[in-house]
């Protein structure tokens, strides 16, 4: 990833920084393939979400990142664990053969992946370039005039609540109807359990 | 599952405090990083944390409560729309609110439906998942 700063420290700092979360997002996942029980893959995947919050942060979001670590590290966790805790447990049976063919196709196919991905790389405009077409249409519209428009300091906020609120109300629209959704799915197993054991018969 | 006392001491301890934390980033959503979905999903740890460590909340929160609340909060975001459509306005124009800043007033209200919305459902969404066979 090019980034576009103006000093010396600020690019080689981030860049040792990513690399180095880099490494340890690549190691976690790798591990989640390579353990037994479904609670170390919940726990590698808790350390991968932590590692996806500090990416935000690196990238100068600290909104998105505070709804990951709030979310993603700690409600869905607890929440997938509740999930593996329920599920019947693990088979004791190890099932780690390794498989010569397996190995070789999927390393091929990511090395294909990863040289789309680098040619791909060198096309795209750098990071944070304020020339580039994401950023020279509309920011500096919201940041010239969400000041004086609407006398709000934070961008994000102006943006998401005020420019752009139709969205979210989409948005939480959404989120109504997934736990809506889910708490259907639920409340069809408990019926099903009460008509069993009444003894009545489905038909 | 295992409760001990340090768990159950510091989530009693520490739930008015990240209640309090969550109003505050609800709040200050406008001025700084935060916002709706923020304080709610603070909130709905705050209180799963009281349900893992010290006892089930179950006769606090009822599954059909909070589905309640989750709409309450997409119906406070309406509401603050439809308000302008009654002065000739578009939907969803702060203009029209009363005080100095309306948009500020727009932005906190709106936010505020989020909230609620964020933290029922996260609730609804782990009640739902504990109280399962």
């Amino acid at each position: 990833m090019n980034f576009y700063q103006s000093d010396f420290l600020s690019v080689n700092g981030n860049l040792i920084l990513i690399s180095m979360i880099a490494i340890a997002s690549f190691i976690s996942l790798i591990n989640i393939t390579r353990s037994r029980l479904a609670i170390f893959k919940v726990i590698y995947f808790a350390i991968f979400s932590n590692l996806v919050c500090l990416t935000y942060l690196l990238l100068d979001a600290p909104d998105v990142a505070m709804t990951e670590a709030a979310i993603g590290v700690c409600v869905s966790i607890v929440i997938l664990i509740l999930f593996v805790q329920k599920c019947k447990p693990d088979s004791r049976k190890k099932y780690h053969k390794f498989d010569y063919k397996r190995f070789i196709y999927s390393s091929l196919s990511i090395l294909v992946l990863f040289l789309l991905f680098e040619e791909l790389n060198s096309v795209l405009p750098n990071y944070g370039d304020p020339l580039s077409p994401v950023n020279s249409n509309d920011s500096s519209y919201y940041i010239e005039n969400t000041m004086n428009q609407t006398k709000v300091p934070a961008f994000v906020a102006a943006i998401l609540a005020s420019y752009r609120g139709f969205d979210t109300m989409g948005e939480t629209i959404v989120v109504l109807i997934a736990g809506l959704g889910f708490m259907l799915i639920m409340a069809e197993k408990k019926e099903e359990e009460k008509m069993e054991e009444k003894g009545v018969t489905s038909e | 599952m295992n409760k001990s006392v340090i768990n159950k001491v510091v989530s009693i301890f520490m739930l008015p405090f990240m209640v309090l934390f969550a109003l505050y980033i609800q709040i200050f959503g406008e001025v700084g990083p935060g916002g709706g979905f923020q304080a709610g999903a603070i909130i709905a740890s705050a209180f799963i944390a009281i349900d893992l460590s010290v006892h089930s909340i179950n006769k606090y929160f009822d599954s059909n409560m909070l589905a309640i609340f989750g709409s309450i909060g997409v119906l406070i975001y309406f509401i603050t729309g439809l308000y302008s459509l009654a002065f000739g306005e578009n939907f969803l124009n702060y203009f029209v609110l009363p005080g100095d800043s309306p948009q500020i007033l727009g932005i906190l209200l709106v936010e505020i439906g989020v909230g609620v919305t964020v933290s029922a459902i996260l609730l609804l969404l782990y009640m739902e998942v504990m109280n399962a066979d």
